[in-house]
Formats: structure tokens, C-alpha cells, sequence
């Protein structure tokens, strides 16, 4: 064999060895971030069909147990006094410990009641929290209804937060936990009942975009919330589990934002549930990134009158919200998502590195082919 | 067992919406509006109140109740709301449904005249027409003379 022939054998191989290290896997494959448990469960069928059954029992559950609590204590149930916060904090568990920490957590509820800006409100804000609850995330939402229009009830576990022998919780990031567990009904209080469309459109969504009703310029995502997004990493576990109008959003498209907010707003269905209940990893799967902010973001931004003129307008839901935003959807929510992370990168492109070794493998084909070129020249 | 206690709890705290709700603002703005207009109509010798009610209603939401009134006698019927209604819409009905005296103004002090021709009992219906924030309390009286 010629040596010059070795010489492109052995350089061919090379080139299919670098190649072969740059596009075979496990090179893009998904890197499945987190700690135990933040790493999500491989979806299966049975495991989404049990999880969809699970939820319709518990809603169900509920449901029940209030009509029963209706058909059963009547009247008879003691009339709590007056409260000019429009805020009543019930703490259900051991007496001892319920004792302990009321001050603490009426106190904490305080400031929270008066950073949000509000006062005597013309919906009663009822906060349960039940330190004997199993711990979890789960949250449970009485709204008003044609029976009690001025009521909104939160259920709470306390358990991570308060335990026996435990130090009381303190500090503004046990104020954003209490905060942020007000969700809608904090909504319902500052602005009152929504009118029909924005009611139904809500419903639908099952209230995600009311869940943080963090409306004043102090609240911005903390570390942790951050961690879901860019600017370094995407958490790519929640972006795969997301609807293709969510990604689009994140991509920074504008129609795909403007679906992904609208989603449901069309809905013919005039029947809205009385009781929500919010999963844990309800973060999973939102219809919009970080969804949880969106309604506190937009009053923040347009103002309380604006927003209360969108919150309880007759108006279909894209009409109402263009107006209050002043500009299209699908825009505003593009720059508002920019306040939150970069955009995601959509489409094919080729990732740095393999574009690096492709272009090294380019230039020693080039080379060798240049030497071999000038081996061969007739002198 | 515990959960259903907490959600017991939970309800029970709901059933006591209207007790929370008892002496807000706009409560007390309704009940000195209908106080003030029933002494400015007993002025006009309307002498008897056959009845007042007080209650919440979302905007476009109504609630009809019913009312015996007495034949050849002259009614009035008073309606008064809170301070975020805009507009509060009041009729009178024959217990099938047909109208039979309807408040022509748009603003929030509906008033409605009324002479039956028969001892029967009558609709009262009230709409919130306009509820800048909702719920809006609404009061309705029925004089007569």
C-alpha cells in the first residue's frame, strides 16, 4: 500500500472517530436536574390516569364535605366578631401549639394584609391553617357563590412551616409563603368577585395565573423560583412537560403568548366550580412560565383601576384585557416574560461545541488535503 | 377523619360569610340610604313599611322576591345601593311574570309606583345593572299609604 494512501485512511478514520464523539449519544440527550423531590416521575398512561381520578376524588371530597357542612351545622356554628382587617385566621391542630404560634402568624398575616394593600374588604378572607394536616402543598380554595357572596376560604397545611419543637417561623420568607398562599382569594378580596368572563376563564385554568398575588414592586421571584428558568439553565423537565404555547411564549412569540393566556377564555361553560384545589407540582405542565405571577404582574403594571375595570368587566376576556394592557396580549406578555429570563432558544441550532469540533474536523480535512495537494505537485 | 374536621371548619367559616360581612361600610352606607328615603317618603304620606330588605348581589346578577300587596292601595317601592353600584334596576311582576311596573331611570335610586288592581301576590325583582366592585349591597323598601 502507498504510504500516502495510509495517511488518508488514517485521517479519515479520525475524522469519523471526532464525529462520531460529537453526534452519537449520549450527547443531547435531556439532564435530568434536581434533587429527589423536584426530579419528576416518568409519565405513563396509568400514572397520568391516576393522577387525573385522584384529583377529580379529592375535588369531589370536598365538594362533599362542604355540602355537609352546610346541611349539618346550619346556624348553629359560632358567628366570628367583626374584623376590620377582613382577614379571619382559624389554626386547627394540638391546642398547645395553636396557642403558641397564633400571635406569630396573626401578626405575620397583618403585614401581609397591609402590604398588599388592603384594608376592610367587601370579601371576608377566611385563612385556615391546619398544623395537624400531613404536610404537602396541596391548598384548597372556597370561592364565593350565589349562596355566600362574600366569603373566600383558604385551607393551608402548615406542617413544613410549624411543627412541635420547632422555632416559630419568622422572617419575609415565611411573610411570602403566607402571602402567596392567599392566592386567589386575595384577588377576590382587593378586587371583589370577578365578573362572569374573567370567573369562567379562571375557573377553567383552575386559577393559575392568580396563585402569587404579589402586586406591589417588592415582589419579584426569589432564588429558588428563579431556578425554573434561564438566564444560566432551563429547567428543561418543565419546559418538556409544557404545552407547545407555552414553549413558544418562552421562545419569545408573541401569538404563542397570546394563546397560552387566552387559553380557555372562549369557554361556553357557565358552571364554575365552589371549591379549587391546587396540586403539589402544580408548576408542572403550566399553561404559562411563571403563570403563578401573571394577573399580580398585569394590576401592578395597568394599576388598581384599570385592572379592576378588566377584573369584573362583562367583556370577553381578550377584549377586556387588551383594553386594561393597552396594547396587544400576546406583546405585553412577551415583555413581561423578558423580565423573567432570556428567550429560549427554539428551533434547530447546533450546539457550541459540536459546531467547534466540526469546524476543527473541517480544517484538518482542508490541511491534509492542502499537504497531499502539494505532495503531488509536478516540480 | 382530621381532614374532614379541618374542612368542617373549613365550610363552617364560609356559612358565617354574611355574619363577617354584617356592619361593613357598605352595609351601613345602604342601611342610612333607605333610612333617609323612607322618612323623605313618609313625608309624602306613605305612612306603613310592608317591607325591607337588604342583601349582596354580583354585577348582572338578580334576585326576585315575593310580595302581597293589597288591592286599590298605593305602593311605593323604594331601591338604594352601595357606593360602587352604578346602576340598580327595579321591577315589580304579577307572580306569572308579567311586568307590571318597571323603573325607567338608569342611576341608583330606582323608585317604582304601583296601585294593584287585585289583592295578590307580586314580584319584586332587582338587578344590579352596574357594580363597579363586586358584590354591591342593595336595599329595596315597600311603602304604602
Amino acid at each position: 500500500m502507498a504510504p500516502w494512501l495510509r495517511l488518508w485512511l488514517a485521517a479519515g478514520l479520525v475524522a469519523c472517530a471526532l464525529i462520531a464523539a460529537a453526534y452519537l449519544p449520549p450527547r443531547g440527550g435531556v439532564h435530568v436536574r434536581g434533587v429527589v423531590f423536584t426530579t419528576p416521575r416518568p409519565l405513563t398512561a396509568a400514572r397520568l390516569r391516576a393522577q387525573a381520578l385522584g384529583a377529580a376524588w379529592r375535588a369531589a371530597r370536598a365538594q362533599l364535605r362542604v355540602a355537609e357542612a352546610r346541611a349539618q351545622l346550619g346556624n348553629a356554628v359560632d358567628r366570628p366578631t367583626k374584623d376590620a382587617r377582613g382577614v379571619v385566621l382559624l389554626i386547627l391542630g394540638p391546642d398547645s401549639l395553636a396557642h403558641r404560634v397564633r400571635a406569630a402568624v396573626a401578626g405575620t398575616l397583618d403585614t401581609v394584609w397591609h402590604r398588599l394593600g388592603l384594608g376592610e374588604t367587601k370579601i371576608a378572607l377566611v385563612f385556615v391553617l391546619d398544623l395537624a394536616a400531613t404536610p404537602g402543598s396541596e391548598r384548597i380554595y372556597v370561592f364565593p357563590d350565589s349562596t355566600d357572596r362574600t366569603t373566600c376560604a383558604v385551607w393551608q397545611a402548615g406542617g413544613w412551616w410549624i411543627r412541635a419543637g420547632h422555632p416559630l417561623p419568622t422572617g419575609p420568607t415565611f411573610g411570602t409563603w403566607l402571602q402567596n398562599a392567599l392566592g386567589p382569594c386575595a384577588f377576590y378580596a382587593a378586587f371583589g368577585s370577578p365578573g362572569r368572563p374573567v370567573r369562567r376563564w379562571l375557573a377553567e385554568r383552575k386559577f393559575d395565573v392568580t396563585l402569587y398575588p404579589g402586586w406591589t414592586p417588592a415582589d419579584r421571584p426569589s432564588g429558588t423560583e428563579r431556578s425554573r428558568f434561564g438566564p444560566r439553565s432551563w429547567w428543561w423537565d418543565a419546559i418538556y412537560q409544557s404545552p407547545p404555547a407555552t414553549v413558544g411564549c418562552l421562545g419569545g412569540r408573541a401569538p404563542a403568548c397570546r394563546a397560552a393566556v387566552l387559553r380557555d377564555a372562549a369557554s361556553g361553560d357557565d358552571s364554575v366550580p365552589r371549591v379549587v384545589t391546587t396540586e403539589g407540582r402544580w408548576w408542572f405542565g403550566q399553561l404559562l412560565i411563571p403563570g403563578e405571577r401573571y394577573l399580580a404582574d398585569v394590576a401592578a403594571a395597568v394599576g388598581p383601576e384599570r385592572f379592576l375595570r378588566f377584573w369584573n368587566s362583562p367583556l370577553p376576556v381578550d377584549t377586556t384585557l387588551t383594553l386594561a394592557l393597552g396594547e396587544p396580549i400576546g406583546d405585553w406578555t412577551v415583555k413581561w416574560e423578558r423580565g423573567f429570563s432570556p428567550p429560549l432558544p427554539l428551533g434547530p441550532a447546533a450546539p457550541l461545541g459540536a459546531t467547534a469540533v466540526a469546524l476543527l474536523v473541517a480544517a484538518l480535512a482542508v490541511g491534509l488535503a492542502a499537504m497531499a495537494a502539494a505532495r503531488r505537485q509536478v516540480r | 377523619m382530621r381532614r374532614a374536621g379541618v374542612l368542617l371548619a373549613l365550610a363552617a367559616t364560609a356559612l358565617t360569610a354574611d355574619a363577617v360581612a354584617q356592619g361593613n361600610r357598605w352595609q351601613q352606607q345602604v342601611q342610612q340610604q333607605l333610612a333617609r328615603a323612607v322618612v323623605a317618603f313618609r313625608a309624602q304620606r306613605f305612612a306603613h313599611q310592608e317591607l325591607s330588605r337588604q342583601a349582596a348581589l354580583n354585577n348582572e346578577e338578580s334576585e326576585t322576591f315575593l310580595v302581597t300587596l293589597q288591592a286599590g292601595v298605593p305602593y311605593s317601592f323604594i331601591g338604594v345601593c352601595d357606593v360602587d353600584c352604578e346602576r340598580l334596576a327595579l321591577g315589580v311582576a304579577t307572580a306569572t311574570g308579567n311586568d307590571i311596573a318597571v323603573d325607567q331611570s338608569s342611576g341608583a335610586l330606582p323608585v317604582v309606583a304601583f296601585t294593584p288592581t287585585m289583592t295578590a301576590s307580586y314580584r319584586v325583582t332587582v338587578r344590579m345593572a352596574a357594580c363597579r366592585m363586586s358584590p354591591c349591597w342593595y336595599g329595596v323598601a315597600v311603602l304604602r299609604k
